[in-house]
């Protein structure tokens, strides 16, 4: 079982590039799971055609102890295990204690022994990375981290936070960071940018992903690109991402 | 463990003789106020014990929260769990104390909005969100401040004042034998209050007309200030002491304070003339015994190693976790004329060790006691009902009683019921 | 235990579980808490704080570490007493503090031994989950981390699994280990009552384990999956009851197979509120030696393993009332911080069996020892129809 977290600043096309990645992996044969770490609880709508599934906390807070997997996991495009954490309403509560609270609730319903998934894709959202929010990147849970990022500043400061938090803590046997997808916006030197960001932080950009409209068509449609337009270019996109994701977690 | 000054902070040793009255049991002195508890079961375990030990269990309850109502907020949960214990409980509380726990500290619970949505709910009642978090000590606002800010907060302006006089801060009243009362007589016929002296609220009002609050703990600085502000009741801080010199300056600033008119001011001379021979009695069976005093028996332990050295005593260690503002400038006379003293952090890891034990000692607190094996202790503690020349007396009485006894300290402690 | 609690103290906690199962070894453990979390430990959850050399700390987290995650000062403070103890491991006990701000106290833990060279364990006990958590993880952690694979197997040799002071007073615990010794059984560890390192490291030794409470059972089953090992729940309480005991511990070692207690079917008189393993065992013993039937009023939550009508799961003070009043029962066998609960039309009989869990040492009673024989001669003792008020005085 190969566990990779995906962080990125809110908005950045995170999820989009999650769900991409889990439906090129499921579409070739890979026994898939995705967990959206966002209070938004959006991450994995595309796979579930349009559809948003109960967030674990909801359901754990509806069902206490009598809660079970199938209450919180569901299977989307090409038999993607589908899982969100959820969070609380805004304004009150503790986000990031949500994670985490989801990720032992997982554990406690045995999910990963249930789904023997090949891979494990936690989608998370990386604006904040305090206790809850890292949870993904700690020992025992994702094995390999990738930022997605534009060339936007923001992004980029995002990016530098998520990849301070894993260096930090190289005593703890934390996760490692595998590099940078490079989702484009199309603005000036975009690439120069990034390059030199994932310089400062010492990695690489795995991939460049162009910009494409076939991208908001399949989410218009409630899909991924491999689901809607399987023939596209940017599908290939996604595929060729895919391989070299697998790529680096397989042969580090 | 740590003898040269600098107070570490460090993993922190928690002996059976640690501890104090905890918030809980500090809330109760507010008459006819009744506690309930939002938080984890953990937090509220000591809290329940130690009001079961005090016979207080029958004016708290607990309302638990668990993780998931930790993330997503529970200020509604508050309001469900006052409205249905409200609903259990045979007798309306005047007041009502909500406490939350450390962890509040961290989420943000809109305590001021709940408040106000609890009074329009139950206009009967007074409510006040209140913390038990340990995790703000060290702040402007630590639990024990913050409790006694909440409790006298309930104290509402009078349109009259009187010629009464509080002490506040204290958690229990100054006894009835020190002279501190029959000053007070005398000099206007002004009486003492305390808190713990009314059990009904209404009553206990009458604390806002008097005409000055004498503030003998710190803990107790910040309500008076605010009971300044809001009653427009002055206050004096005259943290407890026994040391002759400063009792006499203390009693000339409260002659001061309370801005008496009589011509003639009250007459210390045979209270003055009692601790003395209290004293000399005391040093005479004691001699050059070694003394251990700890930070739970009195609320400035260098003052009183000053005073007792000054008296012809031999001491010999203080026990403090660390030194409060108040007791600063005895400590440095301490660490400047008493070299000899040493100044022992009772709660540092090296404790664990027990290879101070001196059991040859007359210890004035439990934690010396216990740390050092003490045979013969003093047991007293937050300098409970002691004030000027009667304090010293009383304290003198104790040591000599304490150097007749070998002391049952697990007893001693258990029938004080320590919260940590 | 959920929601409004009028009458009872809250139970002992996750982290007093772990505290207490380590304390008998050479170890520092450290709450990661302010102040209160550590006093609830020393002060209301071990009897045996009093005179005792424990290393047990409080972290002394303040609120400005909370928030801006200040591990580092945590962990600075364990290396300077690591220096000066020199213990042979090191725990670091989570609370509800570090739990709302997602501290990694597993990845700390490993920071630490990674510095000091010093065995090292994270705890993510929380303060919202009961003492057998905390046993049982604590023992599940020694296991993995000190006991040695081995071949060599005692035949008659078992360890005890979830004896507690929590749970057990201490005549009890003797009596447990003597009807052991008596029937040439060795006790090679008992957890976590007079444990040794060098027993952990030999626990892989026993031939069998024996579950006496609920933080028995998941370090039980995990010693049956690492090391093969099979288990036997429940405790001897009366007289055949013990008898029953030891035969089934020499079928369960002779057949290497586990065993759970059956049901006990009948129509209940007696309720029996405490730990489920336990509350199992005095129904084994009150049916065998008085022919009584009864329910298990389990108040630490269900028991994994242990089903049936008779296992009741009260999880909250008001569970637990309405089972007592239900008018179902003459009689309840508990801790007397229950009859609190009884109400004025419930006619009631009330035996006390006071545990540190509950009342800690607010009861003011001596627990009977009611291993095997002990239990023929305690229980005629039910006093009448006498309630207590919520401080426990009789009215």
């Amino acid at each position: 079982m190969i566990k990779v977290a995906i962080y990125g600043k809110g908005g950045i096309g995170k999820s989009t590039t999650t769900a991409n990645l889990s439906a090129s992996l499921a579409a070739k044969g890979y026994n898939v799971m995705q967990i959206g770490c966002d209070p938004k609880a959006d991450s994995t709508k595309n796979l579930m055609d349009g559809h948003r599934i109960p967030t674990v906390l909801d359901q754990i807070k509806e069902k206490g102890d009598r809660l079970k997997l199938e209450d919180i996991a569901f299977r989307g495009f090409a038999s993607t295990v589908c899982v969100e954490s959820g969070g609380p309403t805004p304004g009150i509560g503790c986000a990031g204690r949500g994670i985490i609270t989801a990720f032992n609730k997982l554990e406690q319903l045995n999910a990963y022994e249930v789904f023997k998934p090949d891979i494990v894709f936690y989608d998370v959202l990386g604006d904040v990375v305090c206790g809850g929010f890292a949870m993904p990147i700690r020992g025992g849970y994702a094995d390999y981290v990738f930022i997605v990022t534009s060339g936007e500043m923001m992004s980029l400061y995002a990016a530098a936070n998520i990849s301070h938090a894993i260096q930090n803590f190289g005593n703890r046997g934390y996760a490692r960071f595998s590099g940078i997808i490079l989702n484009s916006r199309n603005i000036d030197n975009e690439l120069e940018l990034v390059q030199r960001a994932a310089r400062e932080m010492n990695t690489d950009i795995v991939k460049v992903l162009p910009r494409s409209h076939y991208v908001q068509s399949a989410e218009n449609e409630g899909k991924t690109v491999i689901e809607a337009f399987p023939e596209c270019s940017m599908a290939r996109e996604y595929d060729e991402l895919a391989d070299r994701v697998m790529g680096v977690c397989c042969h580090v | 463990m740590c003898d040269c000054g600098i107070f570490s902070s460090s993993l922190q040793y928690v002996t059976p003789a640690h501890g104090g009255w905890g918030v809980v049991r500090v809330g109760m002195l507010a008459p006819e106020s009744y506690q309930l508890f939002v938080c984890p079961f953990a937090c509220g375990r000591h809290g329940a014990l130690g009001a079961i030990k005090h016979g207080l269990k029958d004016r708290i309850s607990y309302f638990y929260i668990d993780q998931s109502d930790i993330i997503s907020g529970y200020d509604d949960l508050i309001l469900e769990g006052v409205d249905e214990l409200l609903g259990q409980l045979d007798k309306r509380p005047r007041v009502l104390f909500v406490f939350v726990s450390c962890l509040d500290d961290l989420i943000g619970t809109d305590c001021d909005a709940v408040e106000q949505e609890l009074g329009r709910r139950n206009p009967d009642i007074q409510f006040r969100l209140a913390h038990m978090n340990p995790i703000t000590m060290g702040s402007d606002e630590p639990p024990q401040v913050g409790i006694q800010k909440r409790i006298y907060s309930l104290l509402a302006k009078q349109p009259r004042q009187d010629n009464g006089i509080n002490t506040i801060g204290n958690l229990v009243a100054v006894a009835d034998g020190c002279e501190l009362h029959k000053m007070l007589k005398l000099e206007g016929g002004q009486v003492l209050r305390h808190i713990s002296e009314y059990s009904g609220f209404d009553e206990w009002q009458d604390m806002a007309r008097s005409s000055g609050n004498i503030v003998l703990m710190p803990s107790g600085v910040r309500a008076a200030r605010d009971m300044q502000e809001r009653c427009g009741i002055p206050y004096i801080f005259l943290p407890v002491s026994y040391d002759l010199e400063v009792i006499a300056g203390q009693y000339l600033s409260i002659h001061e304070f309370i801005n008496s008119r009589v011509c003639a001011a009250y007459d210390f001379s045979s209270d003055i003339a009692g601790a003395q021979a209290a004293i000399e009695s005391a040093l005479k069976r004691i001699g050059d015994f070694p003394i251990f005093i700890d930070d739970s028996a009195v609320i400035c332990p260098f003052g009183l190693a000053k005073a007792l050295n000054k008296y012809g005593f031999c001491v010999r260690r203080v026990f403090v976790q660390e030194v409060i503002p108040a007791d600063r400038e005895a400590f440095e006379w301490v660490r400047a004329n008493m070299p000899d003293t040493e100044v022992i952090q009772p709660q540092h890891y090296d404790t664990v060790n027990f290879d101070r034990r001196f059991e040859k000692s007359l210890a004035i607190g439990f934690n010396a006691a216990y740390i050092s094996g003490s045979r013969h202790i003093v047991n007293a503690v937050a300098d409970e009902g002691m004030f000027g020349y009667y304090g010293v007396k009383e304290l003198m009485h104790m040591m000599e009683a304490a150097m007749d006894t070998a002391a049952d300290l697990c007893a001693l402690i258990e029938d004080y019921g320590m919260v940590v | 235990m959920n929601k409004l609690c009028v009458k009872l103290p809250p139970f002992s906690p996750d982290y007093s579980g772990v505290c207490s199962a380590i304390f008998d070894l050479n170890c520092i453990a450290v709450i990661h808490d302010a102040s209160g979390c550590t006093g609830n430990y020393t002060g209301y959850d071990e009897p045996r704080w009093y005179g005792s050399r424990s290393a047990v700390f409080c972290s002394g987290l303040r609120e400005i570490d909370a928030v801006l995650g200040d591990d580092e000062k945590l962990i600075q403070k364990v290396l300077q007493a690591a220096e000066s103890l020199k213990p042979d491991f090191i725990a670091i006990i989570g609370s509800p503090v570090p739990m709302v701000i997602g501290a990694d106290l597993r990845g700390i833990a490993a920071d630490i031994e990674l510095r000091t060279k010093i065995p090292c364990i994270g705890f993510d006990t929380t303060g919202t989950g009961y003492f057998p958590d905390g046993i049982a993880e604590a023992c599940i952690a020694l296991l993995e981390r000190f006991t040695l694979k081995t071949d060599e197997k005692k035949l008659s040799g078992v360890n005890l699994l979830g004896v507690t002071p929590l749970l057990f007073g201490s005549e009890t615990i003797s009596s447990l280990k003597n009807v052991l010794l008596q029937n040439d059984l060795e006790l090679v560890a008992s957890f976590c009552e007079g444990l040794t390192m060098q027993a952990i490291q030999n626990a892989a030794q026993a031939s069998l384990n024996l579950v006496v409470s609920q933080a028995g059972i998941q370090p039980a089953r995990y010693l049956e999956k690492k090391f093969g090992i099979p288990y036997l729940v429940g405790a001897p309480i009366g007289k055949k009851a013990q008898a029953d005991w030891v035969k089934s511990i020499f079928s369960c070692i002779e057949e290497q197979a586990t065993q759970y207690p059956g049901n006990c079917p009948g129509n209940a008189e007696i309720l029996i509120l405490g730990d489920g393993v336990l509350c199992k065992a005095w129904q084994m013993g009150l049916q065998s030696e008085f022919g009584v039937a009864s329910d298990c009023g389990c108040i630490f939550g269900a028991v994994p393993g242990l089903f049936g009508e008779d296992m009741l799961d009260l999880d909250s003070e008001y569970k637990i009332s309405e089972a007592i009043n239900s008018g179902k029962y003459t009689a309840v066998i508990g801790d007397p911080m229950f009859r609190a609960l009884i109400r004025p039309d419930t006619e009631l009989d009330f035996l006390d069996y006071p545990i540190y869990c509950v009342s800690s040492k607010m009861s003011n009673q001596k627990q009977e020892n009611c291993i095997g024989e002990g239990l023929n001669s305690y229980y005629p003792h039910f006093t009448k129809a006498e309630r207590a008020d919520s401080l426990g005085k009789l009215i």
